[in-house]
């Protein structure tokens, strides 16, 4: 075929009108797409959601943020904050109600399996746009995941990690200790030299005895539950609980109060300069070990994985805190974009970053945790969280497991206030325990 | 409109009030008591198990009957206690005088403040590391400065009633000083001038004029103590162990730790049965028969 100049003109004309409409098109697209996968066109515009969610500055931080999200959607999100020793009691009221409102709520992982029915499975809406679980740890993961369906985005979630004075370590010259009995051995030299010790808790009050017990027994090949039946009455656990026990009662290297102390008081000691150790939340690195009104300054702390109770590996506890959307609320459309944009991770980094306003330190997307800008930030806690998570395990997955982790956590105060036998507490604690999952 | 319709219509609020606030929660409970609701199953109560969560009380649940004892212990004491102490304030204050006045006022400070204030100051108050009280005994009675005051069962409940004593000791005293002005200081002076010394005195003559008000006052703080949960909630958690559980906190621990509403609900039942039982002898001390109060 012969080509002309005109049909080459012509065709030459026709193709560059067809590229520029293409290229029109493509940028008009770019320019309606929003970020964190938020539906363009705003069609939820008008639509105004309520959320409850525990007092903690990351999510005062979200809610100083809401006009970004509100400017992109034309969704107003109202906040509802409850002191988190609340919250599960608000939940319930929720649940018993079948209220609609609020639209969103933020939980603890471990309270899900008996609230999932309060909570819409959001596999599909993740599919749908594209979310996946894979930016969080396995141990956030499993958190948010019951009977093979997901019922929250993790928003809030902590490793734990053991916190130490640097420098009485390094005035003493001393290792930072990688197993129980190095942490016993170091403890005692600093209490002897320096009068305080480790800032230990057995308070039955929040049940927070238990995750210290567990760290130990899980590092001594110990499990909670086998096949539906209630094991922590093993002789591993048994051993766990008297090495516990023996911290306080024998070995003499806790700081005063610890019988009486929960995981706050633990804290507050070590920031008031009256413990050289604390074991628990990272969270509590940022507000309550250096806070404003702490005595330490962040170069005479130190942080490092939880020591191993056998062998050279520790296997620690994480929790994270979810938000679900509320099976009653007529606004579940709007609620999970909302859920996407306040789960986004540059929003997370945000909040860690920014210091000027509150010192948040929680981040759990992956590569949060592994920013540079995030650990330097944060003095590198975010590192040493990551090696923590990444052999982290959560709670198990029952509707009964606060109660039983209440029982549990008697029968560890029980043994180390009351002197009752380690064997014979968890061996009651196991009968009780056995009874109400059997119950459901 | 004839006073026969009139009288009804003018307590027709309050009767609704009653019942809105009392009688439907309480009668909602009692049927409550009567099922399985197990939250963490259903939002709503399921089936009728009669008498199931009862004998699971009383027959197999070990933790309950402990609750109960700390109940009765808890009871005893700061009942006791409290009563005491009223009556030990109101024997100092019981003047007529403006500093005596000024003083009274002030005493009912503690009872107004709110007991989760209290609760929280009292666990700040005996922190052994840095908590006044703690400060003070240990200043006082050296031999004492290395008591967790909540670490071991015996202070823990101790503590508990000491709060609660602090709370409504001088509430007490305050009812207690109305019934001490009121005895006839002829009947006082007389005694002295026969030479009854003041030790006598009060045994003889003010203790048997004042044991109408003693009996009300007591009889009134074992309701109260009986519902005791703010500072089991706020000192001990219950603890050490389960030693400071009392009823109200087993029953919330059982609805919202355990989702198990339904048994909850029998929990408080016998609890409500109980003071019904207490509230009897107060309407007897209060409104004697052939009586007025």
């Amino acid at each position: 075929m012969q080509t002309t100049r005109r049909t080459l003109i012509g065709t030459l004309l026709t193709g560059a009108v067809a590229a520029g409409l293409a290229c029109g098109a493509t940028l008009a697209n770019a320019a309606d797409a929003l970020p964190y996968g938020l539906k363009p066109g705003k069609p939820y515009a008008g639509t105004k959601l309520t959320y409850l969610a525990p007092v903690a500055g990351q999510y005062e931080g979200h809610e100083a943020r809401l006009k970004e999200f509100t400017d992109l959607t034309g969704i107003e999100v109202e906040f509802e904050f409850i002191p988190f020793r609340n919250l599960l009691e608000k939940i319930l009221s929720i649940k018993v109600a079948g209220d609609a409102d609020p639209d969103l709520i933020n939980y603890k992982d471990d309270w899900g399996p008996g609230l999932k029915d309060l909570f819409v499975p959001i596999d599909k809406m993740m599919t749908d746009d594209k979310v996946t679980l894979d930016r969080y740890y396995p141990a956030h993961q499993l958190g948010v995941t019951y009977d093979g369906k997901i019922y929250g985005l993790p928003l809030r979630g902590h490793a734990q990690l053991m916190f130490y004075r640097k420098d009485l370590l390094e005035k003493h010259g001393l290792a930072v200790p990688k197993t129980w009995d190095e942490l016993a051995k170091v403890a005692k030299v600093i209490k002897d030299k320096e009068g305080i010790g480790i800032g230990m808790y057995y308070s039955p009050k929040a049940a927070q005895n238990v995750a210290v017990w567990m760290n130990i027994l899980w590092s001594n090949g110990g499990e909670l539950f086998k096949g539906g039946k209630v094991t922590f009455n093993s002789p591993e656990a048994v051993e766990a609980l008297k090495y516990y026990v023996a911290l306080e009662n024998d070995l003499k290297v806790n700081s005063e109060g610890a019988k009486s102390f929960e995981q706050y008081d633990g804290s507050l000691s070590m920031g008031a300069g009256q413990s050289a150790f604390f074991m628990g939340w990272w969270w509590h690195y940022g507000s309550r070990i250096l806070g404003k009104n702490t005595k330490l300054k962040p170069e005479q702390v130190g942080f490092a994985p939880l020591p191993a109770f056998k062998g050279d590996k520790s296997t620690t506890f994480a929790m994270s805190m979810p938000t679900a959307i509320n099976a009653n609320s007529r606004k579940q459309a709007a609620a999970w974009e909302f859920l996407k944009w306040v789960s986004n991770p540059d929003l997370e980094k945000r909040n860690v970053v920014e210091k000027e306003k509150r010192n948040v330190i929680v981040a759990l997307h992956k590569k949060n945790l592994m920013d540079k800008d995030v650990n330097a930030a944060n003095q590198g806690l975010q590192m040493a969280a990551a090696g923590s998570l990444e052999s982290s395990r959560i709670f198990p997955q029952l509707a009964v497991w606060p109660e039983v982790m209440q029982v549990l956590a008697n029968a560890i105060s029980d043994a180390v206030s009351n002197g009752a036998d380690p064997k014979k507490a968890l061996d009651a604690a196991a009968k009780k325990a056995q009874k109400l999952v059997d119950r459901g | 409109m004839r006073d026969r319709h009139l009288k009804y219509l003018l307590t027709m609020p309050a009767f609704l009030l009653v019942t809105a606030t009392v009688i439907y929660p309480l009668g909602y409970a009692g049927i409550v008591s009567f099922m399985d609701w197990r939250l963490s199953r259903s939002r709503v109560p399921t089936d009728f198990v009669w008498l199931e969560n009862f004998s699971r009380a009383f027959l197999e649940d070990p933790s309950f009957l402990n609750s109960l004892g700390v109940t009765i212990t808890f009871v005893a004491g700061s009942a006791i206690g409290a009563v005491v102490f009223g009556l030990l304030i109101a024997l100092l204050l019981a003047r007529r005088g403006r500093g005596y006045s000024i003083t009274r006022t002030v005493l009912v400070l503690p009872f107004a403040m709110s007991p989760a204030l209290q609760g929280t100051s009292f666990r700040f108050f005996l922190n052994p590391e840095f908590g006044i009280f703690d400060a003070v005994l240990d200043a006082l009675f050296p031999f004492l400065s290395h008591v967790d005051w909540l670490g071991s069962s015996g202070w823990a409940i101790t503590w508990l009633i000491l709060t609660d004593m602090w709370h409504w000791g001088p509430f007490l005293s305050l009812m207690l000083i109305g019934g001490l002005l009121s005895i006839p200081r002829d009947t006082l002076e007389a005694a002295r001038v026969d030479g009854a010394s003041a030790w006598t005195s009060f045994w003889t003559i003010v203790l048997p004029q004042l044991m109408p008000v003693l009996a009300i006052a007591f009889v009134l703080k074992t309701i109260f103590s009986f519902k005791m949960f703010d500072y089991v909630y706020l000192l001990t958690g219950g603890g050490p162990g389960e030693s400071t559980t009392t009823m109200t906190y087993y029953a919330f621990r059982m609805g919202f730790t355990a989702y198990d509403m339904g048994y909850a609900s029998a929990i408080a039942f016998v609890l409500a049965l109980l003071l019904v039982g207490v509230s009897a002898v107060y309407f007897r001390l209060l409104f004697p028969r052939g009586g007025t109060a």
